[in-house]
């Protein structure tokens, strides 16, 4: 029985997501939040569903402008920010894989 | 001879099949949703938290025993607090039922059958949810008093009314926060006030306020407040009853059973759904300033393209004191159902009771003293957290030429053009 070695492709997904950890250990870049942002709504474009995928790419864009317009922000808001970001990107990414598996009629607007 | 009995086969009448296949969609297109006040879809961030507990987190949270058991109960705990949070109250007020329905029943029922025969009388208003009228129908049956108050013409309570009609033999008044069909708002702080002053409970059904607007249940004196789960982008099946404790509400259970919820409502508690109410309500406390200042924009454009771009229109209820994201509109000389018809890319709700069989205009619409030809015509369009503006633009794009067609084929809107006076016509035919 031959065993396949792991080569660049087998992890090549992992290579967008190795900055998006839960990092209580240095400070949250600015970079790393538009990072997470850029993810959050390329998942929220994912949704089957008309309706959660408008809402949620409007909403993660107005969360992250907001947060980021805010120039009196700790450290501590930032880290407590990116965790709870975090969060919400790995629920829409498995919400938007739920929808998949239960596909609906579309819209006569979306046709 | 096999063909035959193939074509025999499909056509069977006592096929089941034929009878309960709902998988066929009657129209190709899905029609976008404006009907927020009959229900609303679940927030995919409530199912996410619900789906562990319907998965792995599957025990029976009165099991004090084990693990199972621990962490389904944590779960309900944790919805319960976040429920609480949301009407600033404590969360051993709250008792989780099936729904607003059950809650409303409890509340009613319970309050005067445990008051019974001290207190006999009961106040409510003419607007009520049917859940509240029927209690109180069946509490009249039984031999108590109850008083419909009417209410003005833009759908509010008159606090003089309610003044007049409470008697020394007043045990309850319940009146409704936001109304289901017009989306108007009472005036819960005074009516509290009021209640409180004369040692009379004060129950309100918040099915459609709860999460919506703001609520403290100490500021306005509630002593008793429905809640709904569906209505809140949370499961169906699942609502909360607030019992105050200080001042003590002593109510008789309906139900009875193991003692669970304080004796208020015995049976197992549905964790899954429960935990999904307490994660919708979590939600709504953080973006309920978000969600109406959306909602109101979304609001505030419909009514003003559709009052720009149509004649005759009338909003029924309050302009400023409601909910904004329940719009009811009457179009004269534009028949409700057939606009319906029209509307088929759209899920509303019409003004009449025309689903339940009966052709009587609705009894809310009636008590505002909404004309008949208006209330058969009127249309509830109900915007909620996920309504979009381009959803908007399509739907009164569609509704101005719906009701224009409607109002070319109609010969009283020509009659009306020609300016004839209807009052004055004779209808009948001796």
């Amino acid at each position: 029985m031959s065993l396949t070695l792991p080569t660049q492709k087998t992890f090549s997904f992992l290579q967008n997501t190795t900055t998006l950890f839960k990092n209580h250990f240095s400070t949250i870049t600015t970079k790393q939040l538009e990072e997470l942002k850029k993810k959050t709504a390329e998942e929220a474009s994912k949704f089957t569903n008309y309706n959660f995928r408008e809402y949620f790419k409007e909403r993660t864009n107005d969360m992250f402008d907001e947060f980021l317009n805010n120039d009196e922000k700790s450290e501590e808001q930032v880290t407590q920010f990116y965790d709870d970001r975090l969060s919400e990107y790995e629920m829409i990414k498995r919400q938007a894989l739920i929808g998949k598996l239960y596909p609906e009629q579309k819209f006569v607007t979306e046709n | 001879m096999l063909s035959i009995s193939k074509i025999a086969i499909k056509k069977s009448p006592l096929s089941l099949s034929s009878y309960f296949s709902n998988t066929k969609p009657r129209y190709k297109f899905r029609s976008h949703y404006f009907d927020f006040q009959a229900t609303s879809p679940t927030d995919p961030r409530v199912l996410d938290k619900m789906l562990p507990y319907m998965i792995t987190k599957q025990g029976n949270a009165h099991s004090k025993t084990h693990m199972h058991g621990w962490e389904a109960e944590g779960g309900v705990e944790e919805a319960r607090a976040h429920v609480s949070d949301l009407i600033h109250a404590d969360p051993k007020e709250i008792i989780f039922t099936s729904g607003a329905t059950e809650s409303n029943n409890i509340a009613i029922k319970g309050v005067m059958n445990f008051l019974n025969p001290m207190k006999k009388h009961v106040i409510t208003s003419q607007i009520e949810h049917k859940c509240v009228l029927e209690s109180c129908k069946l509490l009249e049956s039984k031999g108590f008093d109850v008083t419909y108050l009417p209410v003005q013409r833009n759908g509010i309570i008159d606090i003089g009314e309610l003044k007049k009609a409470i008697r020394p033999d007043t045990g309850l008044v319940s009146i409704m926060g936001v109304n289901n069909e017009i989306g108007v708002l009472q005036p819960l702080k005074e009516i509290g006030n009021l209640c409180r002053s004369n040692k009379i409970k004060f129950h309100t059904d918040c099915a459609q306020m709860f999460g919506k607007l703001p609520i403290d249940v100490n500021d306005m004196k509630i002593d008793l407040m429905s809640i709904s789960g569906h209505k809140i982008y949370g499961p169906k099946g699942v609502g909360a009853l607030y019992v105050r404790r200080r001042p003590r509400v002593r109510l008789l259970a309906l139900q009875s059973g193991g003692g669970q919820e304080r004796g208020i409502r015995s049976g197992t508690l549905p964790s899954p759904i429960i935990v999904g109410l307490g994660e919708a309500a979590r939600i709504a406390k953080s973006e309920m300033e978000r969600d109406n200042r959306r909602i109101k924009k979304l609001a505030d454009k419909l009514i003003s393209q559709v009052m720009e771009k149509i004649p005759l229109v009338q909003l029924n209820g309050d302009k400023e004191k409601r909910y904004h994201g329940c719009v009811n509109l009457s179009f004269a000389f534009a028949e409700g159902e057939s606009l319906l018809m029209n509307l088929k890319d759209f899920a509303l709700s019409s003004g009449s009771a025309c689903t339940s069989a009966s052709l009587e205009p609705s009894y809310v619409l009636r008590a505002l003293g909404v004309p008949d030809e208006y209330a058969h015509s009127s249309l509830r369009i109900g915007l909620g957290r996920f309504t979009t503006e381009k959803e908007i633009d399509f739907f009164v794009e569609t509704l101005v030429t719906s009701v224009e067609r409607l109002r070319e084929m109609s010969p009283l809107y020509d009659m009306y053009l020609e300016g004839v006076d209807f009052t004055k016509i004779n209808w009948s035919h001796d």
